[in-house]
C-alpha cells in the first residue's frame, strides 16, 4: 500500500448498554451494534456499505462521524487516531467528514431558511467574512441545482428530493474530504431518487471527495461504488471491487443478496436460495460465525470459531471474505 | 401530492414574520383576546388620567358615601370606604397585570435555562435538575410562601429605600412566585428539547462540529418557542389568581396598593350587601385569564412553521 487511506478502522465495536433511566438505573443488556468493523477507503474512493435493516450501518456512520464513541477498536483519518481527540482535532475532522442523513425532513432545522442551512458549516468553522460565506453558499446552492433565491425559504416549503438536495448543499460546503451518505434516496420517490443519485456522481467527479455511501438498494450500489463492503450483524462479512464481488460474491450472504435481486427480461429462472430465518436479535450475539443461523452451509466449525475477514476463494486479494466455506 | 408542494414553493417569497402575523389574524379569538388585553392594559396605565378627568381621588376615603350606587362621578359606584370602584379597579389592573407578567417570564427564564441544560446536557445533570425541579414541586407551596414573606428585608442588608418603598411587596411576591413556579416551563422544555436532541437536524449540526450553545441557542431555542409561550401566557392566569391567594393570607400585596386579588378578597364581607365589589374585579380576573389562554392558543398556530395557510 503506497498511500495511507484516508479512512481506515480496525476491530471497530459499538455496543449499547441498555439501562433503567434515572441516576440508579440498572444495566439489563447490551445490543451489539458494531462487532469488528475493520474498513479501509481511500483518498477520492466510493466506498458502498450494504446491508438490511439493523445490521449497524446507520451505527457504523454515526461512530465514524463521531456521534457514537466506539467501545473498543481503532479509527484513523487521514493517519491520525480518531480516538481521544483534542477539541481542534475534533473540530478539524468535522470540517473534513460530512454527513447527508436518510430523512431531508428531518435532517433540516425547520426555524432557518436554506441560506442559514447551508452556510452552517462555515459559521462553525469560522471560514470567511459573512458576504463570502453567502457566497459560498450560493455556490454549493447552484452546484446542487437549487437556485439562489431558495435560500431566503424554509424546509417546509421545499419537496423531499429539494430538501436532499439542501442537504447536500451543506455537506459539500465546507469542501469535505469525506462524505457519508446514509441511506440518501431510500427516503425519497423513486423518480427523483436517480436525479440525487446522479447529483452525488457528478459532486464526486468535479469535487473528488471521497464517498461512503450507505444503502440497501444493491442495484444503485453497483452503479456507484468502486468497493462495497457488505455488512452482517455488525461485521463485514466480504469487501472487494464492486465488479469482484457483485460477479464472483463468495459469502453465502452475498450471494443470497446478490441474488434476491429481480432482473428484468426473459431468461432462464436463476436457482434463489431465499434466506431463511430472521437476522439474530444484536442483544443475544452468537459466538462463531455471525451467519451460522441463516446459512445452509453451516458445519460445526462454523458455530465455534468466527471466520476472519481474509482473502479467500478468489485469486484477488483484495477481494475478502469472512466465511469458512467461500464460493459455492 | 407532488403538485401541492410544487405550488408551495412557488408562491411569493415571504418572511417568515409576515406569514405568522397572517396565520395569527386568522385566528379571530386570539386577536379578540389580544385586543382586549391591550385595551386593559391601557386602561390601566391610564388609570391617573381618568382620575383626573373624573375630578376625583382613588385613595380618599369618604364614609359618608359608602356604597353609593353608579353616577356619573362615580361609574361603577364605590366601596365600603367610598373610593371609587372604577379607578380602584383600573388601578389594580396595573400592579396585577404587572405581577402577572413579570412574574411568568421570569418564571419561563428560569425554567426555560434549567430545560435546556437538563434535556441536552442529559444524564446525571438531566437526572440531578429534575429530581431538583420535583423536589421544588413537592414543597408545600403556602408554608414556604409565608416564610418566605415574613423574611425581614433589612436582615437581608438591602438599603431602606427599597425596603420601605411602597411597593415592596410587589416586588416581594414576583421574586417569590417565579423562584417557585419555574418548574412547569422547566418539564416541558426539558421533555421537548430531550426528544429534538435526538432529532436529525440537531444530531447533524453535531457533526459539523457545533458547540453546545450553538446548539442550544439556534437548533433548540428557536424550536421550543411556542411551547414556552404557550407555558407562559398560560401561567400569566395562574399567577394573577396565585396573587389573589397571597393577598387573601394578607401576604400579597398590602393595601391600600390595589389590585384584583386584594379587591376581591376586601369584597368577601360585603359579598351579599355589595355583590359589584366581587363581581368586578373577579371578572376582570376571569376575562384576563381567559384572553391569556386564548392569546397562547393563537400563538402556537402562528408560530409554527409547520401550519400551512
Amino acid at each position: 500500500m503506497t498511500v495511507a487511506p484516508l479512512l481506515e478502522t480496525r476491530g471497530l465495536v459499538k455496543h449499547f448498554s441498555l439501562k433503567g433511566s434515572g441516576l440508579f438505573g440498572r444495566r439489563y443488556g447490551t445490543v451489539h451494534a458494531l462487532n469488528g468493523v475493520d474498513l479501509t477507503v481511500a483518498q477520492g474512493e466510493t466506498l458502498a456499505i450494504v446491508g438490511e435493516s439493523g445490521c449497524g450501518k446507520s451505527t457504523l456512520a454515526k461512530t465514524l462521524t463521531l456521534l457514537h464513541k466506539p467501545t473498543a477498536g481503532w479509527m484513523w483519518f487521514n493517519g491520525e487516531s480518531l480516538l481521544n481527540l483534542s477539541a481542534a482535532n475534533r473540530a478539524a475532522v468535522r470540517r473534513q467528514v460530512q454527513l447527508v442523513f436518510q430523512d431531508p425532513f428531518g435532517s433540516l432545522n425547520p426555524r432557518l431558511t436554506a441560506g442559514e442551512i447551508i452556510a452552517e458549516p462555515l459559521v462553525i468553522h469560522n471560514i470567511g467574512q459573512k458576504s463570502e460565506r453567502r457566497d459560498q453558499a450560493e455556490a454549493a446552492t447552484l452546484a446542487v441545482g437549487l437556485k439562489s433565491d431558495d435560500l431566503e425559504r424554509y424546509p417546509h416549503q421545499f419537496s423531499g428530493g429539494q430538501r436532499q438536495r439542501i442537504a447536500i448543499a451543506r455537506a459539500i460546503v465546507a469542501d469535505p474530504t469525506l462524505i457519508i451518505a446514509d441511506e440518501p434516496l431510500s427516503a425519497l420517490d423513486v423518480s427523483i431518487q436517480s436525479q440525487i443519485l446522479n447529483l452525488l456522481l457528478e459532486l464526486r467527479e468535479t469535487r473528488g471527495h471521497s464517498l461512503i455511501f450507505i444503502s440497501h438498494d444493491l442495484a444503485v450500489v453497483r452503479h456507484l461504488a468502486d468497493r462495497v463492503a457488505v455488512m452482517y450483524l455488525g461485521r463485514i462479512v466480504e469487501t472487494g471491487l464492486a465488479e469482484s464481488v457483485f460477479v464472483n460474491p463468495q459469502h453465502p450472504y452475498t450471494r443470497a443478496l446478490i441474488a434476491a435481486v429481480p432482473r428484468p427480461g426473459a431468461g432462464k429462472r436463476r436457482s434463489r436460495n431465499v434466506l431463511a430465518g430472521d437476522v439474530p436479535s444484536p442483544l443475544q450475539f452468537p459466538t462463531g460465525c455471525v451467519f451460522q443461523s441463516r446459512c445452509a452451509k453451516v458445519q460445526e466449525i462454523c458455530r465455534v470459531t468466527g471466520p476472519d475477514l481474509e482473502s479467500r476463494g478468489t485469486k484477488n486479494d483484495r477481494h475478502k471474505t469472512a466465511c469458512h466455506f467461500p464460493g459455492d | 401530492m407532488s403538485n401541492s408542494v410544487l405550488t408551495v414553493s412557488d408562491a411569493p417569497l415571504q418572511s417568515a414574520m409576515a406569514l405568522a402575523r397572517r396565520r395569527f389574524l386568522k385566528h379571530k379569538m386570539a386577536v379578540g383576546s389580544a385586543v382586549l388585553i391591550v385595551a386593559l392594559a391601557l386602561l390601566a396605565i391610564g388609570a391617573p388620567l381618568f382620575e383626573m378627568l373624573l375630578g376625583i381621588d382613588a385613595s380618599k376615603v369618604n364614609l359618608l358615601g359608602r356604597f353609593s350606587p353608579p353616577s356619573a362621578q362615580h361609574p361603577l359606584g364605590t366601596d365600603e370606604l367610598g373610593r371609587d370602584l372604577l379607578i380602584r379597579l383600573l388601578a389594580g389592573g396595573q400592579v396585577s397585570l404587572l405581577v402577572g407578567l413579570v412574574t411568568a417570564i421570569g418564571a419561563a427564564v428560569i425554567g426555560t435555562i434549567i430545560g435546556l441544560w437538563a434535556g441536552y446536557f442529559g444524564g446525571r445533570l438531566d437526572a440531578i435538575l429534575m429530581r431538583f425541579t420535583d423536589g421544588i414541586i413537592a414543597l408545600p407551596l403556602l408554608p414556604l410562601l409565608i416564610v418566605l414573606a415574613a423574611i425581614d428585608l433589612n436582615k437581608l442588608g438591602l438599603p431602606p429605600a427599597i425596603v420601605q418603598s411602597e411597593n415592596v411587596s410587589m416586588f416581594r411576591i414576583i421574586i417569590i412566585v417565579a423562584l417557585v413556579g419555574w418548574t412547569t416551563v422547566a418539564r416541558l422544555v426539558r421533555g421537548a428539547a430531550l426528544s429534538l436532541r435526538e432529532r436529525d437536524f440537531v444530531q447533524a449540526a453535531i457533526v459539523q462540529g457545533a458547540s453546545a450553545g450553538r446548539i442550544m441557542f439556534v437548533h433548540l431555542l428557536p424550536n421550543l418557542f411556542s411551547p414556552i409561550v404557550v407555558a407562559t401566557t398560560l401561567s400569566v392566569g395562574n399567577v394573577i389568581l396565585l396573587e389573589s391567594v397571597l393577598s387573601f393570607l394578607g401576604l400579597g400585596i398590602q393595601p391600600p396598593i390595589p389590585s384584583w386579588g386584594n379587591l376581591l378578597t376586601n369584597a368577601q364581607e360585603q359579598i351579599f350587601s355589595a355583590p359589584q365589589l366581587a363581581i368586578y374585579p373577579g371578572l376582570l380576573i376571569f376575562l384576563t385569564v381567559f384572553a391569556f389562554n386564548f392569546l397562547g392558543d393563537g400563538l402556537q398556530d402562528a408560530l409554527d412553521p409547520r401550519s400551512e395557510s
